[in-house]
């Protein structure tokens, strides 16, 4: 069949139109893509533009042919076609920019249109960020707007535009249920390579590394309790566990690597949903000790909460906790591994342990605990964001000389100590503490929470959390640490103090883009398997799988396009004739003005009645009645007349005629 | 098409009106439409494998818009109102307008593509106001005689492109076209004076044929039977009244086949009409009296349109 519309030329505005949308939705791409690739796009983009003037500079069919071929060689040699993902993405950058090149027909303007929806997709395998999300989900609505116009005879972009959304609103009720419903794998069809540079504690740590770490205010995750939230000094976020020292550096045992078998359910546990942050690492946060895992990972025999794959997207998971579990086990490997010493354990360090042996009871280790605690407490400990480099033996000049740390430095000598002294003893990383959002119900852990504390093994305890920051800074664990207030060299600053009004405006209006942002991540980003199991549960539908929830997928389908349909035939008021409506306004004016209006009154007589009234204002009244008599009985509406005549009718004034006096 | 010969079609009202049926309306996607369907499915594997739920939400969402589409198209059409107005004769060779009018029933509705099989497609935006729009096809190539303009297709593509909705509508409006003026030649007794001074003065005795109407005819003179075979407003006219008529005789007219005998004879009933002669057609088995004026012209012209077709 023919098609008049592709024949017809296409208006330059729509052109220009879409060369700004293509180009503007490219513009995220500057972090992910090689210049060069980027480079070209713009150049082509550029060029499209500068022939909308001078159409005969456009390339010629043998120029396009070797632009391409340049064009694959710069895919080839810039992402060196190692990374799939990176690959596709430059070489539909640079087939889009020559796509552009060749912009001549309406069914060129549809394929750019076509193929700057991919784009919009590559963009999110880069980031999936609620601010780039907006961005591009406009950018969508406006290439749609361009795709609307490419369809009409005369587009207005205003018009064009208000369809365009219309045609999204329709649109959302079906994705949405599409979207819930739609299955959710839980690997990919095929593998991805990426990498990355994450922030976040490491698997070991030397002294310094949680300091330099504290100064991010970046987010390390995000929780949400299902019931009360635990108080303060009981929340550790248990991250991995360290086992072996030098004396300077503290790491990881490989082989505790293997699974514990039993933790088991536990009715009591206090179940919570963590939104962790991408780290590149195996090892999830969980509230100290996790009694219920969630699917896809395991504890270590360390009780470490760890995934079976790396985590390099924002993930959620659901875990329990019980405050109140003993890890009462002790292998005698881990026995051995727990006291193990540096090569060399400075004399000063060996002498201080003897001289509280001397006087504690063998049998009680908690007095021993006591001690070291009381030392920390009672000598001139000041805990510091710069404690400065260590020379020599570290844990001695720390102890004896310096007496400057953050936590990395009082947990790495008390589980020193108590080793020389014989007890069993640990390090355990992760983050302490966390703070609530005021605008929804859950917690944020920053990067400036990282901690480290140690645990030390008593006979019918088990591994007992001691944490000898607390006994130097009691604020540590209370409060966060004011990053902003703590300066070089300075005591670490706790936020408890009473901000600004500006400055807690400013919060409030962080805490908010933080709430949306996690509904965000949840709700879309987020949206696993297990989610939407949980979802499906809460609506009832809980045993849908595999053939079920295709017919689910379909009914809900149909149910959301049936909505929409319903309520586009819901009456609405008529965007009909605004005339009659302009000239109730008009002699609703003249009847408060005391003008006798007679409904049969023609507007001639009506207006040569007001102008009688009302002498000061006759050019406004007539210019109101010459305008509303062309527009009602003249050939031809005109939008802007009518706008003239509403703008008339609400700038009369109506002054009663000037009496002379005297 | 072999389609369209199936196909359910909207009939015209005695008065050329339409209203296209919901049920009328055909719809399959464009290749655009198969296009974007090959992109949603690029777009959802990308997004499936990168388990990136933006991605998936996108492609949802694209996906709506074009199930969606599939209603605004149909809508686009449906309720659509139009009135067939036919056009006036022409003569073969000349394009063949055909005016329709479109009143899109209080909805705008753009891109409304309105074609015959013969046409060039013509292409409007409805708006939402009250004012019908009158669109004008040019149908080519069409022979001398009566003919139906056949099915007119109503389409559109609008909002997304992705599909087109058409229907047929069967414009029962004949469109007569007047056979192709020849070559000019001089019929017998054309070269003889054309005047005839005693036009009005002659009496009323013999009956000589019919004229057409002019302002100021008497009524007693007006030849009411043909008027009432709806041959228009026709003067009778009696001996001594027209001089010497012009008989445009068949066997005079140049040429050997019958097309151009019937272009000869077009070229001179324009010429003798232009001339102000009053003439009379002869052809074989049929003659029109002589006479002058439009309905004259038209009476002429429709019969040598109509020679030898099954119309005549």
């Amino acid at each position: 069949m023919r098609d008049a519309l592709a024949a017809l030329p296409i208006a330059p505005r729509l052109l220009g139109a879409t060369l700004f949308v293509l180009a503007a939705l490219m513009a995220p791409h500057a972090a992910n893509l090689h210049p060069a690739i980027l480079g070209f796009f713009y150049l082509a983009v550029g060029w499209r533009v500068l022939a909308l003037r001078h159409p005969r500079w456009l390339p010629g069919r043998w120029l396009l042919l070797a632009l391409m071929a340049a064009a694959i060689a710069l895919v080839i040699m810039s992402t060196g076609l190692y990374d799939g993902r990176l690959a596709g993405t430059a070489l539909l950058v640079v087939m889009l920019g020559l796509k552009l090149l060749e912009l001549r027909a309406r069914r060129d303007i549809h394929v750019t249109v076509f193929l700057g929806y991919f784009v919009v997709l590559t963009q999110f395998l880069y980031s999936q960020s609620l601010g780039l999300a907006v961005y591009l989900f406009a950018g969508t609505l406006v290439l749609t707007a361009v795709q609307v116009g490419l369809n009409r005879v005369h587009a207005q972009p205003r018009q064009v535009l208000r369809h365009a959304v219309g045609l999204f609103v329709a649109a959302l009720p079906l994705a949405l249920v599409v979207f819930m419903l739609f299955p959710r794998l839980h690997s990919p069809l095929w593998g991805i390579k990426t990498q990355r540079a994450f922030t976040g504690i490491s698997g070991e740590m030397t002294l310094g590394s949680l300091g330099e770490l504290s100064r991010s205010t970046a987010t390390a995750f995000r929780v949400q309790f299902d019931g009360m939230p635990p108080p303060p000094e009981q929340r550790y976020w248990r991250g991995p566990v360290l086992w072996h020292t030098d004396g300077r550096r503290w790491s990881a045992d490989r082989a505790s690597a293997r699974a514990l078998d039993t933790v088991g359910r536990d009715p009591l546990a206090l179940g919570y949903e963590i939104t962790l942050e991408p780290t590149g690492e195996y090892w999830l946060f969980g509230l100290d000790v996790v009694t219920v895992k969630p699917p896809g990972t395991h504890l270590n025999s360390s009780y470490t909460l760890v995934s079976e794959q790396r985590v390099n997207q924002r993930l959620t998971f659901r875990a329990a906790s019980d405050p109140g579990f003993h890890m009462l086990a002790l292998s005698e490997r881990e026995r051995a591994l727990g006291l193990q010493l540096p090569d060399r354990v400075a004399p000063r360090v060996a002498g201080l342990v003897a001289q509280w042996q001397a006087s504690t009871d063998p049998a009680q280790p908690l007095q021993m605990v006591a001690r070291a605690l009381d030392f920390f407490r009672n000598e001139p400990f000041v805990y510091t964001l710069t404690p400065g480099t260590l020379q020599g033996d570290p844990v001695e000049q720390f102890l004896f000389e310096t007496r400057r740390g953050f936590c990395e430095h009082y947990a790495g000598s008390f589980a020193l100590l108590m080793r020389v002294a014989g007890i069993p003893a640990r390090v355990v990383i992760g983050y302490q503490g966390g703070e609530r959002n005021p605008h929804a119900d859950h917690w944020v852990v920053r990067q400036s929470d990282a901690h480290a504390w140690t645990e030390v093994w008593i006979p019918g305890l088990g591994w007992w959390r001691v944490d000898p920051t607390a006994a130097v800074a009691p604020d540590r664990i209370e409060q966060p640490i004011d990053t902003a207030a703590s300066q070089a060299g300075d005591r670490v600053m706790f936020g408890d103090g009473d901000p600004g009004a500006l400055l807690a405006l400013w919060q409030n209006a962080v805490w908010l883009a933080d709430a949306v942002d996690l509904g965000w991540h949840r709700w879309v980003v987020g949206f696993s398997a297990e989610r939407q199991t949980s979802l499906l549960q809460w609506l009832g539908l809980g045993r849908l799988h595999g053939f079920g929830l295709a017919i689910a997928l379909l009914i809900g389908g149909a149910l959301a396009v049936a909505v929409v349909y319903l309520s586009a035939r819901l009456p609405r008021p008529r965007s009909g004739d605004p005339l009659p409506m302009l000239w109730r306004r008009f002699t609703d004016k003249l009847r408060r003005a005391g003008v006798d209006v007679v409904a049969s009154q023609g507007p001639d007589t009506l207006c040569a009645a007001a102008m009688r009234m009302f002498p000061q204002s006759a050019d406004q009244l007539s210019a109101i009645r010459r305008i509303y008599v062309q527009l009602r009985y003249g050939r031809q509406s005109d939008q802007e007349m009518v706008r003239a005549l509403s703008r008339r009718i609400r700038r009369l004034s109506l002054r009663p005629a000037q009496v002379d006096k005297g | 098409m072999a389609f369209a010969d199936w196909a359910r079609v909207e009939q015209v009202s005695a008065a050329g009106q339409a209203e296209i049926g919901a049920r009328r309306i055909y719809i399959l996607p464009t290749r655009y439409g198969l296009m974007f369907g090959v992109l949603l499915f690029l777009m959802l594997l990308g997004a499936v494998n990168y388990v990136n739920n933006p991605g998936h939400l996108l492609t949802f969402l694209l996906a709506g818009l074009a199930a969606n589409a599939i209603y605004q198209t149909w809508r686009n059409l449906r309720g659509l109102r139009l009135v067939c107005h036919g056009g006036p004769p022409v003569f073969s060779g000349d394009p063949v307008p055909f005016v329709v009018e479109l009143d899109g029933a209080a909805r705008a509705r753009p891109a409304i593509q309105l074609m015959f099989d013969d046409s060039a497609p013509a292409l409007v935006d409805i708006d939402d106001g009250n004012r019908p729009q009158r669109v004008q096809l040019q149908l080519h190539g069409i022979p001398r005689g009566l003919h139906q303009p056949g099915r007119l297709v109503i389409s559109t593509c609008y909002p997304m492109g992705l599909l087109r909705a058409w229907c047929y509508v069967a414009c029962d409006r004949p469109l007569l076209v007047y056979p192709k003026p020849g070559a000019r030649w001089t019929p017998r007794g054309a070269a003889g004076d054309g005047g005839n001074d005693a036009e009005w003065g002659g009496g009323s005795d013999d009956f000589a044929g019919l004229r057409g109407y002019r302002p100021g005819d008497l009524p007693s003179q007006i030849d009411w039977k043909s008027y009432a075979r709806e041959r228009g407003l026709n003067t009778r006219v009696f001996s001594g009244q027209a001089a010497t008529p012009l008989w445009l005789d068949w066997v005079d007219a140049p040429g050997n086949d019958v097309e151009l005998r019937v272009s000869a004879l077009t070229r001179a009933v324009l010429d003798a009409e232009s001339a102000g002669r009053h003439y009379g057609l002869k052809t074989p088995g049929s003659t029109i009296a002589p006479g002058l004026g439009p309905a004259h012209r038209h009476q002429c012209l429709r019969h040598l349109a109509l020679y030898g077709t099954s119309d005549a």
